[in-house]
């Protein structure tokens, strides 16, 4: 008898909402959350499926872990992002895979045409170009077929003397003086080079080309060239 | 689309007036009435019937929108079915809107809307948490009621999802 007089009691304070405070300003009918659940107690849902060891002790509140849902408004579609160490070999193609792939097959690096030739003068315009090579491979990487596609978009022109310079043509080679430079004192040798800056895009199994932010810069070989003073000379006729 | 109507009603009753002895009987397409947003209850969208986080995410603004629905049109029968009797929050707002629409109440305006979605897996059930905001709106508690205007506004809720029903529905304080 006893039992059963606690047992309604604890009912009673669970079943009877706790008195709320009257609002004078706000209507019961309000469909304020804060108005009309506030009463609402959380029950922890057991967690069924989660076996818990012979030598554990159940938690007395298992912890959740939420995940967040960002919501496409127009598509619909929750990506409710999961756990980091998720399998390897089931996770998604990212971007920074397809820019190791291109990096391993290795960018061209484009050697530097040089005017007048293996020698040019002091103060005088010495011409720089360079041929573009077109870049399209093919590959598969974590089970998709991906086409990778780079094109260059800038040159940096590496003079030799310390100085450099960049451009967004591959320059032509003379009578065309797109990229020149003049050097201002002799040198016996300088090692002018040319790195090409490319911006890689990709598709996936067939589908819409992606452009990657990033961009992989291929340094080129060095050339080598002499740098010669111009020096008047009287002869005698 | 209280204004549509008006103007289809101005436009029939012109047709009436022009003189022609014969009653026109409107055409199929012009007699039709253009559905509201609110006439028919909301669809479940397929995602919401996913057994993961995101169909749970999605089943959670789908009872949003049902709610939304049975508020302003007082026709709670979508909402109780995706709500499980043991659900004293469910309960409580489906009491709301019938009580509030016998008594010749109403609301208008202010639908919920859901943001910050997270979602938990509970191994048999789902737990959703979530903010719902709305704009300022109208009610009326009963047809003798004054107009009460409510504030826009928002809280924060957890629901429990369980086989496409909404078991616990309370606020995040109280979880």
């Amino acid at each position: 008898m006893k039992q059963l007089v606690v047992l309604a009691t604890v009912l009673m304070a669970a079943g009877v909402p706790s008195a709320a405070i009257a609002d004078p300003d706000v209507s019961p009918a309000s469909r304020r959350p804060s108005i009309q659940i506030k009463a609402e107690k959380f029950r922890i849902p057991e967690i069924g499926s989660i076996a818990i060891g012979k030598n554990q002790v159940p938690e007395k509140r298992p912890s959740f872990i939420f995940f967040q849902c960002p919501v496409d408004a127009d598509v619909g579609n929750y990506g409710c992002r999961d756990t980091p160490d998720d399998d390897d070999d089931e996770r998604d193609l990212t971007e920074g895979d397809v820019l190791r792939a291109a990096r391993e097959i290795g960018l061209p690096r484009l050697p530097v045409s040089i005017q007048p030739g293996e020698r040019t003068l002091v103060n005088a315009d010495t011409i720089f170009s360079t041929a573009p090579v077109r870049f399209n491979h093919s590959v598969t990487l974590l089970g998709f077929d991906v086409d990778l596609v780079a094109t260059p978009t800038s040159y940096t022109w590496h003079h030799g003397d310390g100085t450099s310079r960049s451009t967004s043509k591959p320059g032509r080679p003379y009578p065309a003086f797109d990229v020149t430079h003049r050097y201002r004192r002799a040198a016996d040798v300088v090692r002018p080079s040319v790195d090409v800056t490319y911006q890689v895009r990709y598709r996936v199994d067939g589908g819409a080309w992606t452009t990657i932010s990033q961009t992989i810069t291929a340094p080129g070989p060095a050339a080598e060239l002499e740098v010669r003073e111009a020096v008047p000379v009287l002869t005698k006729p | 689309m209280r204004f549509g109507g008006i103007a289809l009603a101005a436009v029939l009753m012109l047709g009436a007036c022009s003189g022609d002895p014969t009653p026109k009987e409107p055409t199929g397409t012009a007699s039709k009435p253009t559905p509201t947003s609110t006439a028919t209850p909301p669809a479940m969208p397929d995602q919401a019937k996913e057994d993961s986080k995101e169909g749970a995410a999605a089943f959670v603004s789908h009872w949003v929108e049902a709610s939304n629905y049975a508020a302003e049109t007082g026709d709670v029968e979508q909402l109780s079915s995706l709500s499980s009797s043991g659900c004293g929050g469910c309960k409580t707002y489906i009491d709301l809107y019938r009580t509030t629409y016998d008594a010749g109440g109403y609301f208008r305006g202010g639908a919920w809307r859901t943001s910050d979605v997270e979602v938990a897996d509970a191994g048999e059930s789902f737990i959703v948490r979530v903010t719902v905001s709305w704009a300022a709106s109208k009610f009326k508690e009963h047809a003798d009621d004054s107009e009460h205007i409510e504030g826009a506004g928002s809280d924060k809720l957890t629901f429990e999802v369980r086989d496409q029903r909404v078991i616990q529905l309370v606020l995040r304080s109280a979880e």
